[in-house]
C-alpha cells in the first residue's frame, strides 16, 4: 500500500485538506484529528450505528468508512446540525420527547433520522421503525424515539 | 397522597439533554490525558487451565510498548482480589484461568495497534484442565474445582433465622436459605401441590459505551477516570487492593454510556491502575464491545418451585430451590442469590415458605448485577407458575391473582415493610389497556392462534439499609450546584436530583447544575443501582437543600434584624410580609470580595432492623404490571408479540419522560430476552459473543403496540417519590409465556421462547 | 491490475465485507477500490432480461422504478434487507462475491438462475449461470441479469431469519409453472439452491395442490444442514418444508 493519501473533504461545511494513512478510518479522523468527539464508537464493527455520520447526506458508520473514500465528499457530524446555538428540529424533538437516556447512541441516531426525513418527510411508524434498525439503542425501548421522529416530521413540514 | 399537591406537574426537559443531542456530552470514553498510553488485554482461550508460565520479554521489547502486566505483578499487591462480599476475582489471572475471556496479561503502549501486536508476542504456557460449563457439570460428583481452597470474604449478613453461607460445597459460591413456618407440613395438608421447573437464560448488558477506564498514578496518588457506576465503592476497593489510604485515591465519573449493572462494582479498574504504575504514565483501557460481552452477564439458572394451593385457589406454601449459574467469579453473585431467593414469593400472601438459593461456579463468563437482579429470574418462575396453577384449577389467571395479592400495608414477608402500592389497581389498568376481558378464543384448527397473558412483578426498592450523602451549594447569584455521587447512567439522576433541590430552594430549575463527580469533593454515595437514586440520594439532596435554605434564611434574618421563621425563600429573594429583599446585594454588601456560598449538607441512612429478614426493612416496593398479547404460528412455533403493556409505580414522577423511558427501556430488554436475546455457549466456548452475532432488540422488533403507564401511589422519597429504574424488567417473560399458553394451550418454561422451543412444546402436547 | 498486484490484493466495492475481513486479520496488501469505476451501477432492461450492474447498491435496487415494475417481489422485499446504512453502501456484486450463507441478493440470484457476467484478465467476458458450482471463481463480476418477460416469479420468505431465509424462483412458460429453484440461506455453510421437482407444467391454481409433495421432495434431497445457537438442523429442515409449501401455495 502507498504510505499516505491526500484527500479534500468538507466537514460540517468547512473544507479540509488531510493527509491520511490508507488504513485510517473516518471515526479516528473525526475524533483524533479534528476533535469532533460527538461521534461515539460502540461496537466498532458497523453493527450498532453509534458512530453514524452523513457522507453526502447518506448515513454511514464512521468506524468502517476509510478516510480515502471521503475525497471530494461532504461529511455532516452531530456538531454540524445546530446553527448559531439554535437546535435543529430533530435535536429539539429528541429533547422535548425524552428520546434519549444515556445518550451514547444519540448523535448517530439523530443523524440517521436526518437522513430519513430528507428522503421521507412524512414517514409512518412502520417506516420509522424499519429505518431505525440501523441504530441500536439499549436504553429507551425505541418508542419515544419514534414519537420524536414523528414530531420532528410535523415541525419540519410546517 | 393527592397528586395535585405535587410540585412536579410541569414537564421538564432533561438538564443533560442539550449536551446529549448536540454531541457535547463527554463520557469516560472521551477522556484524553497528556502522555496517555493505550492498553489491550490478553485473554484466556481456555475455559479452565493452570498457568504454567508467561513469557513477556518479546512483547516488552516491541518499540512503543511501555509496560506489560501479568499475574506476577498482581501477586505482589497487598490484596489482589475483588468481588462483592466474597472476593475471588484476581486483578489479573495469577495461577489459573477460569473462563474463555479471563484476563491473563495486559500491555500499555503508545497506540492500540502496537498494544495488540504486543499481545501476540506474549507466550503463555497453559496446562489445560477439565472444564465444567453447566450447573449440572459443576455439581456432579468428582467435578473439577474452580477454587481448590477457600477464598477471601464473608457471606452476606442476613437477619435472624436466615441462612447465609460462603462456599458451603464444592463449586458452590454461596447459599441463601429462608423459612417461614413449616412449608413441608403445610404442603402435605394442601389440596393440590404442583412442582414445576423453569430455566432462565444468560444475557449481557450490551451498554453501547464499552468498559473504559483511565488511570494515572503520580507518586502517592492514584487517580481514575472510570465508567464505573459506584465511584466510592471503587475507591475503597482500590485502597484495599493497593494498600493505600483512601484519601490518596481519586475517582472521577462522567456521563456513563449505559450501565444496567454491568459497570457496578470493581471490574478491570485495578488492572488499569497496575499498568499505569508500571508504565509511569497514564493508561487508558477501553474494552471492545466483544470484550464487554465476556466481562459480565446476568445470571442464568434453574428454579424448581413446589407450590401448594387450596382447591378454591388460595396459595398455601411454596418450597423453592434456585440454582444460579454464577460463572467463574463471584462479582455480585452473593447479593443476587439473596435477592432471587427472597423475591421468589412474588406479590402474594403465603402461610409458609422454604427457599434455598445458591450460586454455582462454572467456567463461563462471571455473572453479576443486572437491572433488577434476582427479581428477573424469580418473577419469571413465580409468575409463570401462578398462571399454570390457575389454569390447572380452571380459574382465570386474573381472578387467581386477585385472590392472593398482598394488600396495601401487608408486609411482603413477616418483619419486612408493608406493600405501598395498590397492586390490584395496577393489574386492573393492564387488563383495561390490553382488552383482556374482550379476548377471543382462537380456533384450535388455525395455523395462527392468539392469546393474552398477565404478570405482576415485585421487588424491594432502594437497596437494603442504604445510605447517601449530599451537598448543595448556593452561589452569591443564587445559582446552585448539587453535589452528589449518583452517576448519570441515563436514568435521569442529573435532572431528578437537580429538580428536588430546585423545588426545595424555590429556584428555577435551570439555575441548578448537577456537579461533576469527584470523590475528593463530592460526598459519598453507596452506588448507582437498586433504583435508589431518586429516593435515597434524593433524600440526602433534599436534606442538604433544606440545610442550605435554613442557612440562607438565618443569614437574611440577621441582616434584617428579624426571626428566620418570618422569612420565606423565593427565587433568590427573601420575603417578609409584603416586602421582598433580593439576596445578591445583601450578600455583596455584607461580604464583599468574592461573596459567600451557602453550603448545605444532608445525609440519609435507612435504618437497620434486626427483625427484618434482610437486616433492614425495604424502603419501598417496586411492582410491575404486565400484559401481553401474542400470536403463535402453530407450524413454525414463531411468537409475535402484538401488544405489550407495562406499568410501574413512580410514587410521584419528578420527571415523567424519564419515568416512561425507564419502564419502556427495561421492558424491552426483558422482551428481547424472552424471545431471542441470549449469550450461548458451546461447552466452554461462547457461541455468539460478538456484536454481529449477539442479537439485541432493534426498533423493528418492537411489538406492534407498545405502551406503558405510571401509577403515582406515593413513596418515601422527596415529595412522595419512588425509584422506578428496574421495575420494567420484572414479569415480562412470564406474561409472554402466559399469553402463549392462552393462545395454544402449551407451557414453555425455558427462555428464550425460540420458535423451535415453542414448536417442541406444541408437539409434545399433541 | 489485480493479477499484477499479487495475492494480497482484494477488490472493494462498498467495502463492508473487506473491512470486516481486514479487522479479522485477512492479510491485505492492496485494495482495489471499484467505487470510481464508471458504468458498473446501471439498471437497464436488455434482451437478456433485467441487467443489474455489480456496483448497484441494495438501496438503488430497493428504490428503482424499473425493478419495481419488472421484479415487484424483489422491490417489495428489499427495503427490509439489512438496514439503510448497509443498503446504501453494500453492492449486489459484493453480496454475491462475499459467499456468505445468508446474504439476500446471492439467494435471489440463485433462485432466479441469474446470469453472472465476469470480466477476465484477457479482457473477454465470461457468462455463467448463478447456480453453477464455482460460478464465482475467476474474474471481476460486472453485471447480473435476471430473466424477465413474465418468465420468472420470485417469492421471498424471510420470516424465520436468521434460522432460514427462503427465496423461490418459478419459471413460467405459457402461464404455467414449468420448474424453478429454491434458494436457502442460513442453513448451510454456503447459500444452497435446489431445483424444484415440477414434473409437468402447472397452472398457478394447481401448483398449490402439489406444494406439499414438491416441498417434501426438495427437503429429502438436501445435504446435512447446520445446527447453531439459533436452531438445530432438524428444525431447519422442517421449516424449509413448511415455508416452501407456503410459498408454493401463495
Amino acid at each position: 500500500m502507498t504510505d499516505t493519501v491526500e484527500i479534500a473533504v468538507t466537514i460540517n461545511g468547512r473544507g479540509h485538506r488531510l493527509v491520511v494513512s490508507p488504513r485510517r478510518v473516518l471515526a479516528d479522523v473525526l475524533r483524533e484529528d479534528l476533535q469532533l468527539l460527538g461521534c461515539k464508537i460502540g461496537c466498532d464493527q458497523a453493527v450498532c450505528g453509534a458512530c453514524t455520520v452523513l457522507v453526502d447526506d447518506v448515513p454511514v458508520t464512521a468506524c468502517t468508512t476509510f478516510a480515502f473514500e471521503l475525497d471530494g465528499k461532504a461529511v455532516t457530524t452531530i456538531e454540524g446540525l445546530a446553527e448559531g446555538g439554535r437546535l435543529d428540529p430533530v435535536q429539539r424533538a429528541f429533547l422535548e420527547h425524552g428520546a434519549f437516556q444515556c445518550g451514547f447512541c444519540t448523535p448517530g441516531m439523530i443523524l440517521s433520522v436526518k437522513a430519513l426525513l430528507a428522503r421521507h418527510p412524512e414517514p409512518d411508524e412502520a417506516l420509522i421503525r424499519q429505518w431505525l434498525n440501523a441504530n441500536i439503542c439499549r436504553c429507551t425501548g425505541y418508542q419515544m424515539i419514534v414519537e420524536a421522529v414523528r414530531a420532528a416530521a410535523r415541525t419540519s413540514a410546517s | 397522597m393527592d397528586g395535585s399537591a405535587s410540585p412536579f406537574r410541569a414537564p421538564v426537559l432533561a438538564l443533560d439533554g442539550p449536551d446529549k443531542v448536540t454531541g457535547a456530552a463527554r463520557y469516560t470514553f472521551d477522556v484524553i490525558l497528556p502522555g496517555m498510553l493505550h492498553a489491550k488485554v490478553l485473554r484466556s482461550p481456555h475455559p479452565h487451565a493452570r498457568v504454567r508460565s508467561i513469557k513477556t520479554s518479546r512483547a516488552e521489547a516491541l518499540p512503543g510498548v511501555a509496560a506489560v502486566v501479568t499475574g506476577a505483578d498482581a501477586a505482589r499487591l497487598p490484596d489482589p482480589y475483588y468481588g462483592v462480599a466474597i472476593r475471588d476475582q484476581p486483578v489479573v489471572a495469577i495461577d489459573k484461568v477460569r473462563y474463555v475471556g479471563d484476563m491473563i496479561a495486559a500491555v500499555a503502549a503508545s497506540d492500540e495497534e502496537t498494544a495488540y501486536r504486543a499481545l501476540s508476542l506474549i507466550n503463555v504456557q497453559y496446562e489445560k484442565l477439565q472444564a465444567v460449563t453447566t450447573i449440572d457439570e459443576a455439581l456432579a460428583e468428582g467435578a473439577p474445582l474452580l477454587f481448590e481452597t477457600p477464598v477471601a470474604g464473608e457471606p452476606v449478613k442476613l437477619g435472624e433465622g436466615l441462612i447465609s453461607l460462603k462456599e458451603p460445597r464444592p463449586n458452590v459460591l454461596c447459599e441463601f436459605g429462608y423459612t417461614h413456618s413449616d412449608a413441608d407440613a403445610v404442603l402435605a395438608q394442601s389440596d393440590h401441590v404442583f412442582e414445576d421447573r423453569f430455566h432462565f437464560s444468560r444475557i449481557n448488558h450490551f451498554h453501547l459505551e464499552p468498559h473504559v477506564n483511565i488511570a494515572r498514578v503520580t507518586g502517592e496518588q492514584i487517580e481514575l477516570w472510570s465508567c464505573n457506576q459506584d465511584p466510592f465503592v471503587l475507591r475503597s476497593d482500590i485502597a484495599r487492593i493497593f494498600g493505600r489510604p483512601a484519601n490518596n485515591i481519586r475517582v472521577h465519573a462522567s456521563y456513563v454510556g449505559g450501565g444496567f449493572g454491568g459497570k457496578s462494582f470493581c471490574k478491570m479498574e485495578p488492572l488499569v491502575v497496575l499498568l499505569a504504575m508500571k508504565a509511569g504514565r497514564p493508561v487508558r483501557l477501553c474494552l471492545s464491545l466483544d470484550e464487554s460481552l465476556l466481562t459480565l452477564t446476568k445470571h442464568a439458572g434453574k428454579l424448581v418451585l413446589k407450590t401448594g394451593v387450596t382447591k378454591d385457589g388460595r396459595l398455601t406454601a411454596r418450597k423453592s430451590e434456585i440454582q444460579l449459574d454464577g460463572g467463574a467469579y463471584s462479582d455480585a453473585s452473593a447479593l443476587t442469590v439473596v435477592k432471587a431467593g427472597y423475591r421468589i414469593t412474588g406479590p402474594y400472601s403465603w402461610d409458609a415458605i422454604a427457599t434455598r438459593a445458591y450460586a454455582v461456579r462454572t467456567n463461563t463468563v462471571p455473572a453479576g448485577s443486572f437491572r433488577g437482579f434476582g427479581g428477573t429470574q424469580a418473577s419469571f418462575a413465580s409468575e409463570s407458575q401462578i398462571d399454570m396453577i390457575a389454569r390447572r384449577l380452571g380459574i382465570d389467571p386474573y381472578d387467581f391473582r386477585r385472590r392472593n395479592l398482598l394488600g396495601l400495608g401487608e408486609p411482603f414477608r413477616p418483619g419486612d415493610s408493608g406493600i405501598d402500592s395498590d397492586l390490584e389497581g395496577g393489574l386492573d389498568e393492564v387488563v383495561k389497556r390490553l382488552g383482556y376481558r374482550q379476548r377471543v378464543r382462537s380456533s384450535a384448527q388455525g395455523v395462527k392462534a392468539r392469546g393474552m397473558g398477565l404478570g405482576i412483578g415485585i421487588k424491594d426498592g432502594g437497596g437494603t439499609g442504604n445510605h447517601a450523602q449530599a451537598l448543595v451549594k448556593l452561589l452569591p447569584s443564587g445559582r446552585a450546584i448539587v453535589s452528589a455521587a449518583a452517576v448519570e447512567i441515563g436514568q435521569g439522576a442529573t435532572t431528578t436530583l437537580s429538580r428536588i433541590a430546585a423545588e426545595t430552594l424555590n429556584l428555577p430549575l435551570d439555575w441548578v447544575r448537577y456537579g461533576a463527580i469527584d470523590t475528593d469533593s463530592t460526598p459519598l454515595d453507596n452506588g448507582t443501582h437498586a433504583s435508589c437514586g431518586t429516593v435515597v440520594t434524593g433524600i440526602a439532596v433534599m436534606r442538604a437543600a433544606t440545610d442550605t435554605r435554613e442557612q440562607v434564611l438565618a443569614f437574611a434574618a440577621e441582616r434584617l434584624g428579624c426571626k428566620a421563621d418570618e422569612l420565606t425563600l423565593d427565587n433568590w429573594t427573601v420575603r417578609r410580609g409584603n416586602y421582598v429583599h433580593p439576596l445578591e446585594p445583601m450578600i455583596a454588601e455584607h461580604f464583599g470580595g468574592a461573596g459567600f456560598e451557602f453550603i448545605g449538607r444532608g445525609m440519609v441512612k435507612v435504618p437497620n432492623d434486626p427483625k427484618a429478614p434482610l437486616t433492614a426493612a425495604a424502603l419501598f416496593w417496586m411492582p410491575s404490571w404486565i400484559g401481553a398479547e401474542v400470536e403463535v404460528d402453530r407450524e413454525t412455533g414463531k411468537v409475535q408479540v402484538l401488544h405489550l403493556v407495562v406499568g410501574a409505580d413512580s410514587g410521584r414522577s419528578v420527571n415523567a419522560l424519564a419515568c416512561r423511558g425507564q419502564i419502556e427501556g427495561a421492558a424491552l430488554q426483558a422482551f428481547g430476552q424472552s424471545l431471542f436475546e441470549e449469550l450461548r455457549y458451546n461447552g466452554g466456548e461462547p457461541a455468539n459473543a460478538t456484536p454481529l452475532t449477539y442479537r439485541v432488540p432493534l426498533a423493528g422488533d418492537l411489538p406492534e403496540r407498545y405502551e406503558s403507564f405510571v401509577l403515582e401511589q406515593g413513596g418515601p422519597g422527596p415529595f412522595g417519590t419512588k425509584g422506578i429504574g428496574e421495575s420494567g424488567m420484572l414479569g415480562v417473560a412470564a406474561a409472554i409465556a402466559n399469553a402463549i399458553e392462552d393462545a395454544v394451550g402449551v407451557r414453555v418454561t425455558q427462555i428464550p421462547f425460540s420458535p423451535e422451543r415453542v414448536l417442541a412444546a406444541i408437539e409434545a402436547a399433541r | 491490475m489485480k493479477a499484477a498486484s499479487g495475492p494480497g490484493a482484494v477488490y472493494m466495492a462498498g467495502g463492508i465485507d473487506v473491512v470486516n475481513q481486514m479487522k479479522s486479520g485477512l492479510p491485505v496488501t492492496d485494495v482495489i477500490h471499484l467505487g470510481s469505476v464508471v458504468g458498473l451501477d446501471r439498471i437497464e432492461e436488455t434482451e437478456d432480461g433485467l441487467r443489474l450492474g455489480a456496483l448497484v447498491t441494495h438501496d438503488q435496487l430497493a428504490t428503482s422504478p424499473l425493478v419495481r415494475a419488472r421484479l415487484p417481489a424483489l422491490a417489495q422485499t428489499w427495503p427490509d434487507v439489512a438496514n439503510i446504512r448497509i443498503r446504501c453502501k453494500g453492492t449486489i456484486g459484493g453480496n454475491i462475491m462475499a459467499g456468505e450463507p445468508a446474504y439476500d441478493f446471492a439467494l435471489a440470484a440463485l433462485a432466479a438462475d441469474a446470469r453472472l457476467y465476469f470480466l477476465i484478465a484477457d479482457g473477454s467476458t465470461r457468462i455463467v449461470s448463478a447456480v453453477q458450482a464455482d460460478a464465482t471463481r475467476g474474474g471481476l463480476l460486472t453485471a447480473i441479469s435476471m430473466p424477465l418477460g413474465g418468465a420468472l416469479k420470485l417469492v421471498f420468505d424471510r420470516s424465520l431469519r436468521p434460522i432460514v431465509t427462503l427465496v423461490l424462483g418459478l419459471d413460467f412458460a405459457d402461464g404455467c409453472a414449468a420448474g424453478g429453484r429454491v434458494a436457502l440461506g442460513g442453513v448451510y455453510a454456503t447459500p444452497l439452491v435446489a431445483s424444484l421437482p415440477v414434473h409437468e407444467p402447472l397452472p398457478p391454481s394447481e401448483l398449490a395442490h402439489h406444494a406439499e409433495r414438491i416441498a417434501q421432495e426438495v427437503v429429502t434431497g438436501l445435504p446435512t444442514l447446520i445446527g447453531d445457537h439459533h436452531a438445530t438442523p432438524v428444525y431447519r429442515r422442517r421449516m424449509i418444508e413448511v415455508l416452501l409449501r407456503r410459498c408454493l401455495s401463495a
